[in-house]
């Protein structure tokens, strides 16, 4: 592997998880009476601006790198789900974060100041951002055991 | 400075502040029921636990994925499929959803407070014992026993502790 798609790989990484802890912050003070809406904003778009950087390098690693090189090497290894499940599983959850995330961070800066008044938005904005954290968490876990596979 | 020094340092410190900010949630806590309630200070101070042991976690999963990148572009990816790291995931993953649990009220504090301790230092454990030979299952089996010991220790404390003093007798 070159050092541009090392680079890549770990930059991919790096921002999914911080844009996954990004959203678990916003999950965990939605859970609370008193919400810190300034904190909810910022994490939100923290999250939202680090799941489309990872969408992009990611996208790029698998287009140009991934296909040629590495999926080969986990067909004809011992761990062939780790590309026709794991991958082939992140493909398509791929899709949802970026949309999820930024329909997250336009219903807080719309919303935010009212969200403690309105409870039936507030229970469905914690669903939302609930349901990214445990998709983003799924796409990390399914990297390791993707990347576990390569040998 | 290396890579794997930084990554190592990071999780040190992570788990430190985790495993210290546990011991610590739980001691204030039982001290701010001594006397029934929990005052401001008590509940300052129990806030402050709480921020350090969030910082602890984000520290431990950030740099327990710098391993995982270290490991894949270093080519040792044999290592991702190791029960210990496989263990210390899932033990993340538990504290993760304990305090989630915790906050809406949705987990019962004996076994909240059960599964924090224990997975913190369960992790601890982990990291130390580089030369553990157990399988993934072996490993959560004997966490699972652990909580229920933990549970039933702390249980023991609190009804120690929280005893009523007799008034003085004259």
């Amino acid at each position: 592997m070159s050092t541009l798609f090392k680079t890549l790989l770990a930059i991919h990484v790096i921002f999914g998880v911080v844009g996954v802890i990004a959203c678990a912050g916003v999950w965990m003070n939605m859970l609370k009476q008193k919400l810190p809406v300034r904190f909810l904003k910022w994490s939100s778009a923290i999250g939202l601006v680090s799941f489309i950087a990872s969408w992009v390098i990611g996208g790029y690693y698998y287009a140009i790198y991934y296909g040629k090189a590495v999926k080969p090497i986990i067909q004809k290894g011992q761990y062939p789900w780790g590309h026709s499940v794991f991958m082939e599983a992140k493909e398509h959850l791929f899709l949802f974060l970026p949309f999820l995330s930024a329909a997250m961070l336009v219903a807080l800066l719309l919303a935010g100041e009212h969200l403690e008044a309105e409870a039936p938005l507030k229970k469905a904005l914690t669903w939302l951002v609930g349901t990214i954290v445990v998709l983003g968490a799924i796409m990390a876990l399914s990297g390791i055991i993707i990347s576990g596979a390569v040998r | 400075m290396s890579w794997q020094f930084l990554l190592t340092f990071s999780h040190i410190i992570g788990t430190v502040l985790g495993v210290g900010g546990a011991t610590f949630a739980e001691f204030f806590y039982l001290k701010a029921l001594k006397d029934g309630h929990v005052d401001p200070e008590e509940g300052d101070f129990l806030k402050a636990t709480y921020r350090v042991l969030r910082i602890g976690m984000a520290l431990l999963i950030l740099s327990g994925f710098g391993f995982f990148v270290l490991y894949r572009i270093g080519g040792r990816t044999e290592l991702l499929y190791d029960p210990r790291f496989l263990a210390k995931l899932t033990l993340t993953a538990i504290i993760f959803f304990n305090a989630l649990l915790l906050q809406i009220k949705k987990m019962p504090l004996w076994l909240g407070s059960a599964l924090s301790f224990t997975s913190w230092y369960g992790a601890l454990m982990l990291g130390a014992w580089r030369g553990i030979d157990a399988s993934y299952f072996t490993i959560l089996a004997s966490y699972a026993g652990a909580v229920l010991m933990v549970a039933f220790v702390l249980h023991i404390i609190r009804k120690i502790y929280l005893k009523p003093i007799p008034p003085a007798s004259s």
